[in-house]
């Protein structure tokens, strides 16, 4: 198998990867540990698309509002067999607060909100845009690695998908 | 949008090569060769890519000072294309048609005129017009081997990993899974198993 190949049989994970932080954000207060003793808070709102791809096409269900991840439709969505493939998140830690549409597909990121600029010369705001920019990065791999070293582990089969889909199952109000 | 200012969307790519010493001047070199140059109306081509000043678009003249901010290689990405309506090609197409017959004293134009003649009704034309211009930002830290361009679309990429790979000799590699996973050190062999995995399925313990 070539690289090209493997990038492309492994991009399946960022949807994947999606749905845990989906349920993450859902449990102890959506705080999750991103190593070296630290910790964020996420959570997704604003947007979120899903999608199904089978052999009549492409379905897809696009949801807007102030939260539409704990609507009865996204459920009902990941319950047809949907994945979300496109999230607006929000990741704060404190006193500073990134929010960004995320693309599980590539990993991307789009509209990327950071937190406001402390320096006021112009030829050090890129410097200042950019680590802000870097860090978001960061935070997002160390979760990321998080996902992949559970999903890797005995433990995925064992706890973490059962527990996923006893998670899927539920309408958000039994929560 | 972009990297110095505006909202913030970008298609991350990465470069795997250890930078050898004087990069940077060969760098500007390799830069100025492939500098953008504006279309001219006599050629064929209806696009045209090459790199400016991440500040200025008409600013063609790649200096260091321009170029590097630190340890970042900025510069602009810009692509002029020919974008003439269609409405218009036809009308003077036909005009140019109904002169050529009357002055030949023919009735119908065979294909190698018509061809012929399409061709001249666009050169013509594009001298009436101005080539509709689009710069993108590309920031690449050199240290880390990022590179962020400052847009989603697919034929952008294309045509950036074009010019990137002539003028650097490098392989721009997008962001994605897998790469993020080999790039954050992870054990080889977790790597490796990952093309291997089943897609998990969450509603159902069926497959």
């Amino acid at each position: 198998m070539d690289r090209v190949d493997r990038i492309e049989k492994s991009r399946f994970l960022g949807r994947e990867f999606l749905v845990w932080l989906w349920h993450e954000s859902e449990h102890a207060d959506g705080v999750l540990p991103i190593g070296k003793g630290e910790s964020v808070s996420l959570w997704l709102e604003e947007q979120l698309t899903l999608v199904s791809d089978d052999l009549l096409g492409r379905s897809e269900c696009k949801l807007k509002g102030s939260t539409p991840s704990t609507t009865t439709e996204a459920k009902e969505a990941l319950r047809a067999g949907k994945l979300p493939i496109k999230a607006k998140i929000r990741i704060d830690r404190p006193p500073q607060s990134w929010s960004f549409v995320f693309e599980a597909d590539t990993l991307g990121l789009a509209s990327v909100s950071i937190p406001a600029l402390l320096t006021e010369e112009e030829d050090e705001k890129f410097y200042e845009r950019m680590q802000l920019v870097e860090e978001l990065e960061e935070m997002l791999g160390a979760l990321f690695e998080t996902f992949l070293r559970l999903r890797t582990s005995p433990n995925w089969e064992r706890h973490a998908l059962p527990a996923l889909r006893v998670w899927v199952k539920k309408e958000p109000w039994e929560e | 949008m972009g990297a110095l200012r505006g909202s913030i969307t970008y298609s991350k790519f990465h470069v795997a090569t250890e930078l050898s010493k004087g990069f940077r001047d060969r760098f500007i070199e390799k830069m100025r060769l492939r500098a953008f140059r504006p279309l001219d109306p006599k050629e064929e081509i209806d696009h045209r890519a090459g790199w400016c000043s991440i500040t200025d678009p008409f600013d063609l003249e790649l200096t260091s000072q321009k170029v590097f901010f630190n340890d970042y290689l900025n510069v602009g990405f810009r692509v002029d294309r020919w974008r003439i309506p269609s409405p218009l090609f036809k009308a003077a197409f036909r005009a140019a048609e109904r002169d050529w017959l009357a002055k030949q004293g023919l009735e119908k134009l065979g294909r190698a005129q018509k061809k012929n003649l399409e061709k001249i009704v666009m050169a013509q034309l594009r001298k009436k017009v101005v080539p509709a211009m689009r710069a993108t930002d590309l920031s690449w830290n050199l240290n880390t081997g990022v590179v962020r361009f400052f847009s989603k679309s697919a034929k952008s990429h294309e045509l950036l990993g074009e010019l990137f790979e002539k003028t650097f000799e490098l392989e721009l590699v997008p962001d994605g899974a897998y790469v993020t996973a080999e790039r954050r050190g992870l054990p080889e062999g977790l790597v490796g198993s990952l093309p291997e995995l089943e897609p998990a399925l969450f509603h159902t313990e069926r497959r």
